[in-house]
């Protein structure tokens, strides 16, 4: 019974806790900038696979993939995603698991600031960023995040 | 109507004392802007699910609960000191689930899904910060595709 409980012990704190080859190998972070439209038109085919979500929770007409970059991310370690027109991610690994990727991620163009947050990012699963206009027709820039 | 003029009325909502004017106002505002369109429809949703959860919430019969609470101090706690123990039939499939759990875990080349992750399991931001004072910050996760969502627009129209 002791060896039982042991044995369900150790079972829960590698599961609970991601598996330490993982976070030391790290995990792919990949982003792609898009400036996003509310004129009419026709989207970057590049996008075809994220455009429907894209125009209803976004709820812009037109999508164009400016630029894409990925890195392998770890735990406690740094990169930078150097995208297009100015804008990069600069990324730091607080924790990488099976389940889910922790990154703190600050977003800028230049010398300029757009945003510093932390996420958690499920395998696959995407997250959209965005706001910044851009131009005078009511552009404005987005970076989607995949971790996988 | 401006940017920061709609946003103080989309976080207002139904507001009587908005008017009636204002509310045409809004919704010509909206109309012509997706950044207002967006944050208003968000929030809509966002509303719309706390309400449907708060109405599908399953209120607890109290008769029952009061019932059974009298049950379990009536027995005193040998149920409960009973249930602590694992029956024998159970030590080997549970052995077994907590081998198979730690060799998917430690072994290096097993396969691990990404392109079909738990559908309860959310992205999520810990926090987010924009440099501008009157930059507002819409946070979401989207239920039918799971994608977190994080904008930051600046409500007088211009950049962050």
């Amino acid at each position: 019974m002791r060896m039982l409980i042991l044995a369900l012990a150790v079972a829960s704190a590698f599961t609970l806790g991601g598996s330490p080859a993982r976070a030391a190998e790290g995990v792919s972070v990949r982003a792609i900038l898009i400036s996003a439209s509310p004129q009419k038109g026709k989207s970057d085919p590049k996008l075809a696979p994220f455009e429907a979500t894209l125009r209803r929770i976004l709820r812009f007409e037109t999508f164009r993939a400016v630029g894409e970059a990925s890195a392998r991310v770890s735990e406690g370690g740094r990169a930078t995603l150097t995208l297009a027109q100015g804008h990069r991610l600069e990324l730091s690994g607080d924790r990488t698991g099976a389940r889910e990727t922790r990154v703190r991620l600050r977003w800028r163009q230049g010398n300029r600031d757009l945003m510093d947050t932390a996420l958690a990012l499920p395998a696959g699963r995407p997250a959209v960023l965005g706001g910044p206009a851009h131009g005078d027709k009511g552009d404005v820039w987005a970076v989607i995040i995949i971790a996988n | 109507m401006n940017c920061h003029e709609a946003e103080h009325l989309i976080f207002s909502g139904d507001d009587p004392a908005a008017g009636r004017d204002r509310s045409a106002g809004l919704a010509a505002h909206l109309a012509d802007c997706a950044a207002c369109r967006s944050r208003h429809d968000a929030l809509a949703a966002a509303l719309s699910t706390w309400r449907a959860r708060i109405r599908s919430a399953a209120v607890p019969d109290s008769d029952r609960a009061w019932t059974d609470l009298r049950r379990v101090l009536r027995h005193g706690g040998v149920d409960s000191a009973r249930s602590a123990r694992v029956p024998a039939w159970l030590a080997t499939p549970l052995a077994a689930a907590a081998a198979f759990a730690c060799m998917m875990v430690l072994a290096p080349d097993a396969p691990i899904s990404t392109s079909s992750p738990e559908p309860r399991h959310f992205a999520r931001a810990e926090f987010v910060e924009v440099p501008s004072r009157t930059a507002s910050t819409v946070v979401y996760v989207d239920d039918e595709s799971g994608w977190l969502v994080v904008w930051a627009s600046d409500t007088a129209g211009s950049r962050i």
